[in-house]
């Protein structure tokens, strides 16, 4: 266990210089702050369990293994899926803010965790982590085919849902949205 | 939010605030740590003797380096403690109190029991009071995980599928190039094949007598890289005492006390974690499968 505590000292010297990205992909991959900071430990340990198979640096890694491990937990508890409708509005990682700007950032967000898990991955890999097609695909162990499919059938339904949230918004407004 | 949709939802993303807690890392891998502790207790307890014999001349063969003779010494002190590793009951109960310093580092102090199907680990803080107590549990049809957060007053259990066992040989396999420094040291058979190997490439020495906690103690000791490390060993026992790791130039130690203890009532009773009845079942976090 000698080697490992300076394994601990590496890994947490990189957590400060890459670790916001990564939890800020596990959130948006589990849909809250606890669940995000839970995925990304259970990927760090699987770092460690895999420390010699890791070539340098460990972020490529750990960005497959979020996914992996978010898409895996997906498929096998259906459960988790009432969990992760929105963000909490007491979380604390996702206050809403009094700008529009952010507020409109805050509103895509809760519409983004509405749709269904294996679209939301698919959109949260493409976009937030510039994966292409094929790297999308491996990550959620399923064919390139199947990530156009998730992507599209999620843009779809964004655009659905922003409309609807317009309408009640205006509706809200008196119409002035 | 239609035609700049995609270009909206990064931005979007992007800023999504996030501050990663400190001591991630050292979290993870005191989990890492327990579960691999628990798989080597149940590969340990089961596979007994046999086990350790079959492990030991399986490293002694796969060293990939040139052995260096060990002074005698040194090789009577190492093959008297591989006897005693090697003849300690399957039934017996392996206990490990590990403090780091300096305190402050990112690894608080830990509670370490192993028995014959179940390992236990308690997390301390600095003054000493329970935060997480875990267990795993194995048999052949299941694996139980428990954990009781006492910050947060909250409990829960997850039972997976049961352990296939690795063949003996294959589950531990030393070498001088991988014997040290990322060797978990935690079961009886893997301390013994460690420092059988470890004397093999002639990285330990028997450095003289000390005392631990008033028990008459003989020390082997030796570096591996920037790694000091040095085992206490029971004069009248050859069963090691302490482990201490010291990380050279730095202030950062390893201190490991371990007890060998008879499965008597009271020590099987110490694997058992117990639930306080006021706190709360929640449902495993993700990621805490057994």
């Amino acid at each position: 266990m000698r080697g490992e505590q300076l394994q601990v000292a590496e890994l947490e010297s990189f957590l400060i210089e890459r670790g916001e990205p990564l939890l800020r992909t596990a959130i948006l991959l589990t849909g809250s702050r606890q669940a995000g900071e839970d995925l990304l430990q259970a990927a760090l340990e699987r770092v460690f369990r895999h420390w010699h198979n890791i070539d340098g640096n460990p972020e490529g890694y750990l960005r497959r293994t979020l996914a992996h491990l978010a898409t895996d937990r997906w498929r096998r508890i259906a459960r988790w899926r009432g969990k992760m409708s929105l963000l909490s509005a007491s979380d604390p990682g996702h206050l809403p803010d009094t700008t529009i700007g952010v507020d409109h950032r805050d509103q895509v967000v809760r519409l983004l965790l509405q749709l269904p898990a294996g679209q939301r991955t698919a959109i949260v890999l493409r976009y937030l982590e510039d994966m292409t097609e094929a790297e999308t695909a491996d990550a959620m162990g399923c064919s390139v085919g199947a990530v156009k499919s998730a992507t599209s059938r999620g843009l779809q339904r964004l655009r659905q849902l922003s409309g609807f949230s317009l309408v009640l918004q205006n509706t809200q407004t008196g119409g002035q949205a | 939010m239609s035609a700049d949709l995609t270009d909206q939802l990064r931005t979007a993303m992007q800023h999504v605030p996030v501050r990663v807690p400190p001591g991630m890392a050292g979290k993870a891998y005191l989990r890492y740590r327990t579960r691999r502790l628990a798989r080597r207790a149940a590969v340990t307890v089961t596979a007994g003797v046999a086990c350790a014999a079959a492990v030991i001349a399986v490293s002694a063969a796969g060293a990939s380096a040139p052995a260096r003779p060990a002074t005698p010494a040194t090789a009577f002190l190492a093959s008297h403690v591989v006897q005693a590793l090697d003849a300690i009951s399957p039934d017996t109960v392996v206990f490990v109190y590990i403090t780091n310093k300096p305190a402050n580092s990112n690894l608080p102090p830990q509670e370490m029991w192993a028995g014959k199907d179940t390992s236990r680990t308690v997390g301390l803080t600095p003054a000493g009071h329970i935060t997480t107590d875990d267990s795993t549990t194995f048999t052949p049809r299941s694996t139980t995980a428990l954990q009781v957060d006492y910050r947060k007053r909250t409990w829960w259990r997850s039972v997976g599928p049961g352990v296939v066992k690795p063949a003996p040989a294959a589950s531990i396999s030393y070498s001088c190039s991988t014997v040290s420094p990322t060797t978990m040291v935690l079961s009886a058979p893997d301390m013994a094949a460690s420092i059988r190997t470890e004397v093999a490439c002639g990285e330990l020495k028997a450095a003289g007598a000390s005392s631990v906690d008033g028990v008459r103690a003989v020390k082997l000791t030796g570096k591996v890289g920037s790694i000091l490390e040095t085992y206490w060993i029971n004069a009248v026992t050859y069963l090691p005492v302490r482990i201490n790791t010291e990380w050279l130039g730095t202030d950062s130690l390893m201190r490991e006390d371990i007890q060998w203890l008879p499965p008597t009532a009271a020590n099987l009773a110490n694997l058992t974690v117990p639930i306080p009845s006021d706190f709360t079942q929640i449902t495993p976090p993700p990621g805490q499968d057994p």
